[in-house]
């Protein structure tokens, strides 16, 4: 998930939703869902508290509960930059862009990258680690 | 820097070294056991829920729970209820799972300090069947009930919550329960 927001990541079933309502409700229209029959009625009934909304940060619901992310897109990252630093200590690491797409085309477009940087290190062991956004 | 076979079995292993990082058995395994308590229940959500589930059990684990996923990453784990759901797009069956998680966490909260008639008191006030209310959607029809009791003093009306019996716990004490058990809470 990018950015690795708790509230995201499954939808947060356990975590406060920090977007307010007036934002979801702008982002509802400004994509036109607001056409969906059910749209209107349900945010309408959270807006005058005859349905649920999503929770918010402070209640108390959350008194007892932990999170914990156990892993992520940048856990990873650090884990594969690790082990090449342990392999070659030399070896100098390139700014990594975000992905964010399909990955065989982002695997192409990265090998072009790296390419591009060889008249620039002279023979020096370098590298490009990413991998999500 | 020429890329021989030196270098791709670098970058082999670095990626699997990523892929390790984010492995979903050993890491919740770990997570798992490093938590003092036995859940009360295991709630496993999205597309690593089968393996995270899994991962609990072979940390410990022995108690229920639900696995809700994707039909490409379904498996069967004992003693866990596993659901295969649409995604991204939700359909009827992620509704079926969402009341299926619904029960789970009532019952565990009613589990929590209440014994079998006690948890069948707050039961009965709740259900669309339990305490009596099957035997009123039959009616006027005849209703023949067989009952196997595991229920302590085999009171029928805590024998699957009564449906079809009478209810004989006024609304006070029941009131008085829920209070005594923090179930008003919220």
């Amino acid at each position: 998930m990018p950015g690795d927001l708790p509230e995201s990541i499954a939808s947060g079933p356990a975590v406060a939703d920090p977007v307010p309502l007036d934002d979801a409700f702008a982002l509802i229209q400004k994509h036109g869902l607001d056409r969906l029959d059910f749209v209107m009625p349900h945010l309408q009934a959270i807006r005058n508290g005859t349905a649920d909304g999503p929770v918010r940060s402070g209640d108390p619901v959350f008194d007892r509960v932990q999170t914990k992310i156990l892993a992520s897109n940048a856990q990873c990252r650090d884990a594969a930059a690790d082990y090449i630093r342990q392999a070659m200590p030399d070896m100098h690491f390139l700014d990594a862009p975000a992905l964010d797409g399909e990955a065989s085309q982002m695997a192409v477009h990265l090998a072009a990258q790296v390419i591009s940087q060889r008249q620039h290190h002279a023979g020096k062991p370098y590298a490009l680690v990413t991998g999500g956004p | 820097m020429n890329f021989d076979a030196s270098s791709e079995a670098l970058v082999r292993k670095s990626f699997a070294a990523a892929l390790a990082a984010g492995q979903p058995d050993r890491i919740t395994r770990s997570a798992y056991m490093s938590i003092n308590r036995q859940p009360t229940a295991v709630i496993a959500l999205g597309k690593a829920a089968g393996a995270m589930a899994m991962a609990v059990r072979n940390g410990g684990y022995d108690g229920s729970g639900l696995v809700i996923t994707t039909d490409e990453n379904h498996r069967q784990i004992d003693g866990f209820e596993c659901f295969a759901c649409a995604h991204p797009v939700p359909d009827e069956r992620g509704l079926t799972a969402a009341i299926a998680v619904e029960n789970l966490v009532n019952d565990a909260l009613l589990a929590s300090g209440l014994d079998i008639h006690a948890m069948n008191v707050v039961r009965r006030l709740f259900s669309r069947l339990k305490g009596g209310r099957l035997a009123r959607l039959a009616a006027p029809a005849k209703v023949t009930q067989f009952l196997l009791s595991d229920v302590p003093g085999d009171l029928p009306e805590s024998i699957a919550s009564g449906p079809a019996v009478a209810d004989p716990v006024p609304l006070d004490d029941a009131f008085a329960l829920i209070q005594k058990h923090g179930l008003d809470a919220g």
